[in-house]
């Protein structure tokens, strides 16, 4: 079945196009909400609020605008970041970390994306917020300041204590 | 920046690998299950749709369209004040020696004004000396009302006199409107020189009155639904409407009985709470209950003059439908052989909105055809539950005027019992070339239905005499369930609805 016609199903409220929908992306989506919840019940009702989303939503969808995947995702990411706004995002100040050393691709390059995605949930909300939708979303900075409400030298500021965090978790895991 | 450039593009490459599931705790179908659950409840709140609000704003403008009515009706309470005034001046200066003014040209009627007379040997005090005018009828008609006693008041002006009859009959026929209890002899004294003064030609029984100042007024009474007088002459009698025709007030109302048939349109709106306790709740896509006609009678009883008891019985018929969709693995290893067809047999537990049902579902396939074994299945199905419903409002209404006509309030109990219900499949439709549906019988526990469910309701309406002895009734009522039609620890659904109805009474005296 082709994904407009999975789609066009869906928005007939056809429950087994939106399940096949749903399985078809819940993986990669429920990796997506790990990064930005530490707990994974926290991800898990982010993935299932995003999808609902999807699935009542699913009329805005334009295919001219892209795959739906994209789609999708962004619905994801946009969920969890209002999951986020109601906890009121804790920004750290500058000085809290210490800057951590250079980084060497090469030798953290057996790293999995599990241990990847924990130490990003690891890393302070904020922190880890703008790092996702930084490096990974594709976000600039004008952008995240206006979804969270905060400057771009926030941004900025966040995104490099974030980076260098990990740089310091890196290195933790190969001393 | 290039040590910054290596850790971001590492970390999106890693992000862009292929993701193992085994790794990841992958959410079990229970999360599925919530989120069918929740889209499920999305759906049906989708799906009360626009008709309330369409009845909702019918009803809205229902009630302005009679506000704007009632506050036409004070304009012309109004009109009649000032026109008395006006009336009352010009009077004053166009006072003849017999006391009787022509004030619409026409002689007869003014010839027969006897309710005011001159009283030679009371002299006015006000600048243009006119004479003042007492009420003769005063005492014999038992006036007692202010402006009554004003009019005969030693010393006072005419244009005072009128004035405070003007101010007093803007209050009497309020009084008449909001239904206060009021004398007919006050209401007599007072109006019966306003009218004429207001120029209103009065309803003539005969023609011909000769000019005469020996008249004599009856006392009011209801002749055709209205406060009515005759006055009687030398020689003719005739009749006088004591209240302008377009002020349509009516004499009160009391003892009535009204009773008539109904019919009526209702939306329903399902409200369910929690989940079903079904393993298979998440192949029921769709359920609701569309709209049904009442039909039946009403009776009711006015207690006084605002308020009705009313009562009846009510005819419905509820349909609810489910639609699921079900895929099953056809089994060629366990099917079973019937005639020239191999036959697989299922049997499901289904949801609904009133309990769980049983169904035995039968598909078939010719045993040429070449279908692999667990092969999917996918089938429409659809069900209707069938509610016959038998209703026994207890309500009362409140009508804002008085004579029990125009708008109402409403409010009270319906109570209803469900005297027969069936649940049947409607449609069974297989997408498979080859797997069709044969049979499918659906089975449940008929007392798992629940029989009685007793509604709160609420509403307005707009009743009206449209011809002698007949009225019509318009309303708009709400009624909330205080019951659930089914209940499981997990899961409560009821049905509230929106409902217009018509009945036409007729007034048993």
């Amino acid at each position: 079945m082709t994904d407009s016609k999975k789609i066009k199903l869906c928005l007939e409220g056809n429950r087994i196009a939106q399940r096949e929908l749903y399985e078809a992306y819940k993986v990669n989506l429920y990796v997506l909400c790990q990064r930005y919840f530490s707990d994974l019940e926290d991800a898990k009702d982010a993935l299932q609020e995003g999808f609902v989303k999807v699935f009542r939503d699913l009329h805005q969808y334009d295919e001219n605008k892209g795959h739906v995947s994209s789609w999708i995702k962004k619905v994801l990411v946009n969920t969890c970041l209002e999951k986020l706004r109601k906890r009121k995002i804790e920004f750290q100040s500058i000085d809290e970390y210490s800057m951590g050393s250079s980084f060497d691709g090469d030798i953290i390059s057996d790293l999995n994306l599990k241990d990847l995605t924990k130490m990003i949930q690891k890393l302070p909300t904020g922190y880890r917020t703008v790092f996702n939708l930084y490096v990974l979303e594709g976000y600039n900075h004008q952008e995240i300041a206006d979804q969270l409400g905060i400057s771009e030298s926030t941004s900025k500021t966040q995104l490099m204590k974030a980076k260098n965090m990990l740089r310091i978790k890196i290195e933790e895991v190969f001393k | 920046m290039e040590d910054k450039n290596n850790l971001e593009n590492f970390f999106r490459d890693k992000f862009n690998q292929a993701i193992e599931p085994q790794d990841w705790n992958i959410p079990d179908n229970e999360n599925w299950d919530k989120i069918s659950s929740q889209l499920t409840n999305v759906e049906k709140k989708r799906k009360v749709g626009v008709l309330p609000f369409i009845l909702a704003g019918l009803g809205l403008l229902l009630v302005l369209a009679l506000g704007y009515d009632n506050f036409q009706k004070g304009n012309q309470i109004n009109t009649l004040a000032d026109a008395l005034k006006t009336c009352g001046t010009h009077q004053n200066r166009q006072s003849t020696s017999d006391g009787l003014v022509g004030s619409n040209g026409v002689t007869d009627i003014d010839n027969a004004k006897a309710t005011s007379v001159i009283a030679p040997n009371e002299v006015s005090k006000n600048k243009s000396s006119t004479p003042v005018r007492k009420d003769t009828k005063s005492s014999s008609l038992g006036l007692n009302s202010s402006a009554a006693k004003n009019s005969v008041s030693t010393g006072q002006t005419r244009t005072k006199t009128v004035n405070e009859v003007a101010k007093n009959l803007k209050g009497l026929v309020r009084e008449i409107i909001n239904g206060s209890s009021l004398q007919t002899e006050n209401l007599l004294s007072v109006i019966v020189p306003s009218i004429n003064n207001l120029g209103e030609a009065p309803t003539l029984i005969s023609s011909g009155l000769t000019s005469t100042n020996q008249t004599n007024i009856t006392n009011a009474q209801v002749i055709d639904n209205r406060y009515t007088t005759k006055i009687h002459s030398k020689n003719k009698t005739f009749k006088l409407d004591l209240i302008p025709p377009y002020l349509n007030i009516k004499p009160k109302v009391s003892n009535q009985l009204w009773i008539g048939p109904i019919v009526g349109y209702r939306v329903w709106q399902d409200f369910e709470k929690g989940n079903f306790n079904n393993p298979l709740s998440e192949l029921l896509i769709t359920e609701d209950s569309k709209p049904s006609m009442t039909f039946g009678f009403g009776v009711s009883q006015n207690i006084n003059d605002h308020l009705s008891i009313n009562s009846g019985l009510t005819y419905l018929q509820r349909n609810q439908y489910s639609k699921y969709e079900i895929n099953l693995p056809y089994s060629t290893t366990n099917e079973t052989t019937a005639g020239s067809e191999f036959e697989n047999n299922f049997q499901h537990s289904l949801p609904t909105g009133l309990g769980n049902i049983n169904t035995s579902l039968t598909l078939s396939r010719s045993n040429n055809s070449i279908v692999q074994d667990n092969e999917n299945v996918t089938l429409d199905f659809s069900l209707q539950n069938t509610s016959k419903i038998i209703e026994i409002p207890l309500t009362v209404s409140y009508f804002v005027k008085n004579n029990n006509e125009g708008f109402y309030l409403n409010g009270g109990l319906a109570n209803s019992w469900i005297i027969q219900n069936k649940i049947e499949e409607i449609e069974v439709v297989s997408h498979h070339e080859l797997v069709k549906n044969k049979s499918i019988n659906v089975d449940y526990n008929i007392s798992q239905v629940k029989k009685y469910n007793l509604n709160v309701v609420a509403g307005c309406g707009y009743q009206k005499e449209i011809f002698k002895g007949y009225a019509a009734s318009l309303s708009t009522s709400y009624g909330h369930a205080l019951l659930h039609t089914y209940e499981s620890p997990s899961y409560k659904h009821k049905i509230n609805y929106l409902g217009a109805e018509l009945r036409i009474v007729k007034i048993i005296e």
